[in-house]
């Protein structure tokens, strides 16, 4: 067992995030739909993680605690995440003159989030607000 | 009970023009042949919709909310207009055209989707396709960095993969299909062949297959974690296709490289040609906004990215993008319309957006609605009102209504007009 493991964060659309930014941002399937990671079978192995236990991720712009889902498909050192307001906490704006930041292929840093709390949208819009 | 055929789906940039619906009392209460995502779009369209305008939270009539949003706009030295891709081509015209008139800078939500990608196509040029011409004729589709699956779950039934058309009269068993992506999806399950590349790998991998297209070898094992003779076997492939295409996603352009990435797409293609026909188009996710960069090209000479500060339109990807002003702390207020940029953008861009005042015009709750001064609800484009809009190969489409929206709602377009109207009415006071 490990303490952290060093991941490339890949970001990108899910049928079940379409269908619940359909029904409503505030509404209780989209929260669902974005608010996880899917990890590696041997990552969370050796992290000692089970299914739906939180997970933090961190990246040079912050942290963030997810739900962690055990993937059968996923190598090891990626982690999926759909794209939403949950994952944006860490990933920065710099878009290389481009205007696009880069979402996907991110390094950070996994590691079990025993004892916190995956936050709520309103938490998130919270921070975004400074309050 | 009423029901209608072929009403366009304003989910994606597919377009679906074959969902049939069914409506009782103002309320979708079936659909037919839509995908899961549509579907959920047509009956929860009534779910959780803001039906009053609202000044700092409180409810407010539609008038003051006007008059509220047009102080903000005018008053503000670098306003931003941003989103525009969630509604009708009529509606973006309009938004341009305020932003001419209040000198801000307009952008839509392709800065942070394909916007690297038509950087890309403005240096290559492109071998373009319409989706028609895809399933008609082509026998070989790659699908680089997309998880149509997933995000435009019809594409492989109506265009891309199963269909029979005019020359594939064999549907699914006439096409050999190839999947190049950093992990397995549902996308990958259904293809004849899944290529996994290593993460940020997109432009090696591409210019290594360009290279064996033009027929030369390459003296390394692998390359972007691909043994070398997968990709030799690869570059065959496509040099014998009778019609190939290429569609890609943002696998490539949210990764390391961003447009260089694409850049190197659109020049193996380039390449192709001079082998056979072969075509590469971007998969656009929200369902107008090619019609976003099409009526801001028509209107501005440019796609995305144009500022208006000067009095006339200057285009510059990286500092007249929405990420890029909001994370330098650029813009002093904001209209935000079809899109939560609050949800999309990273924390240190859409944080600014607390600071400033914003307008939001939107049909439901988001986080961005929830941080604006000013919110007024909007008609679902494509569902309570007509309009245009581009498919993802650039087709326009007319979208249709099928229910009214809630009283004393109105389309973005006559939203927009009140506020043009009221701006101008003040610059005539001021002459």
């Amino acid at each position: 067992m490990v303490d952290k493991i060093d991941v490339i964060i890949l970001t990108g659309r899910t049928l079940q995030q379409g269908i619940g930014l359909e029904v409503g941002k505030v509404s209780e399937e989209y929260s669902k739909s974005v608010n996880y990671a899917e990890i590696s079978r041997g990552d969370s192995r050796a992290l000692g993680l089970t299914n739906s236990s939180p997970v933090e991720v961190t990246t040079a712009r912050g942290k963030v605690v997810l739900y962690g889902r055990i993937s059968e498909t996923l190598s090891p050192g990626l982690i999926f995440v759909p794209y939403g307001p949950w994952i944006n906490q860490v990933l920065g704006p710099d878009t290389c003159c481009t205007g696009t930041p880069q979402l996907k292929g991110v390094p950070a840093e996994l590691e079990l989030a025993e004892g916190k709390r995956v936050p709520t949208l309103l938490d998130l819009v919270k921070v975004m607000r400074g309050t | 009970m009423a029901t209608y055929s072929d009403v366009i789906c304003p989910f994606c940039g597919c377009l679906c023009d074959d969902i049939e619906i069914t409506v009782e009392n103002n309320k979708v209460v079936n659909t037919k042949n839509s995908c899961a995502i549509s579907r959920s779009k047509f009956i929860k369209n009534d779910w959780g919709r803001i039906i009053f305008p609202t000044i700092n939270g409180e409810p407010a009539p539609y008038e003051k909310a006007i008059e509220e949003a047009v102080k903000i706009l005018s008053s503000a030295r670098r306003p931003l207009v941003y989103g525009l891709s969630k509604t009708d081509n009529e509606a973006i015209r309009e938004a341009i055209h305020l932003t001419e008139l209040v000198g801000g800078v307009i952008d839509s939500t392709t800065t942070v989707c394909h916007g690297a990608s038509i950087i890309a196509m403005q240096n290559t040029g492109v071998a373009t396709t319409t989706l028609g011409e895809v399933k008609n004729r082509a026998d070989l589709i790659v699908f680089w960095g997309s998880n149509p699956a997933e995000a435009h779950p019809r594409h492989f039934q109506r265009y891309s993969v199963t269909p029979k058309g005019k020359y594939t009269p064999n549907g699914r068993s006439g096409r050999y299909i190839v999947v190049v992506d950093v992990r397995e999806t549902r996308s990958s399950k259904l293809a004849d062949q899944f290529i996994r590349i290593t993460p940020n790998s997109d432009f090696d991998v591409l210019q290594a297959l360009r290279a064996l297209v033009r027929g030369q070898k390459l003296s390394v094992g692998e390359v972007g974690g691909v043994q070398i003779n997968i990709l030799e076997e690869l570059a065959d492939r496509m040099k014998g296709a009778k019609v190939g295409c290429v569609f890609y996603g943002l696998g490539l352009n949210q990764s390391e490289g961003r447009h260089m990435n694409v850049d190197a797409m659109y020049s193996l293609v380039s390449e192709l040609n001079h082998h056979t026909k072969f075509a590469c188009n971007p998969m656009r996710g929200c369902f107008n906004v090619t019609g976003a960069n099409m009526v801001t090209t028509w209107q501005t000479g440019y796609p995305f990215a144009v500022d208006f500060s000067r009095g006339y339109p200057r285009y510059n990807p990286g500092e007249y993008t929405a990420v890029d002003l909001l994370a330098r702390e650029e813009v002093d207020a904001a209209l935000i319309m079809g899109s939560d940029p609050a949800s999309t953008f990273p924390l240190e861009a859409a944080r600014h957006l607390s600071k400033i005042p914003v307008v939001t015009l939107e049909r439901k709750e988001t986080p961005t609605s929830m941080i604006s001064k000013v919110v007024i609800p909007v008609a679902t484009s494509g569902i309570e009102t007509d309009g245009t809009a581009y498919r993802m190969d650039y087709v326009p489409l007319k979208l249709r209504k099928v229910v009214d929206p809630p009283q004393g709602v109105f389309s973005d377009a006559v939203v927009l007009r009140d506020i043009i109207e009221r701006i101008k009415a003040l610059e005539v006071d001021s002459i």
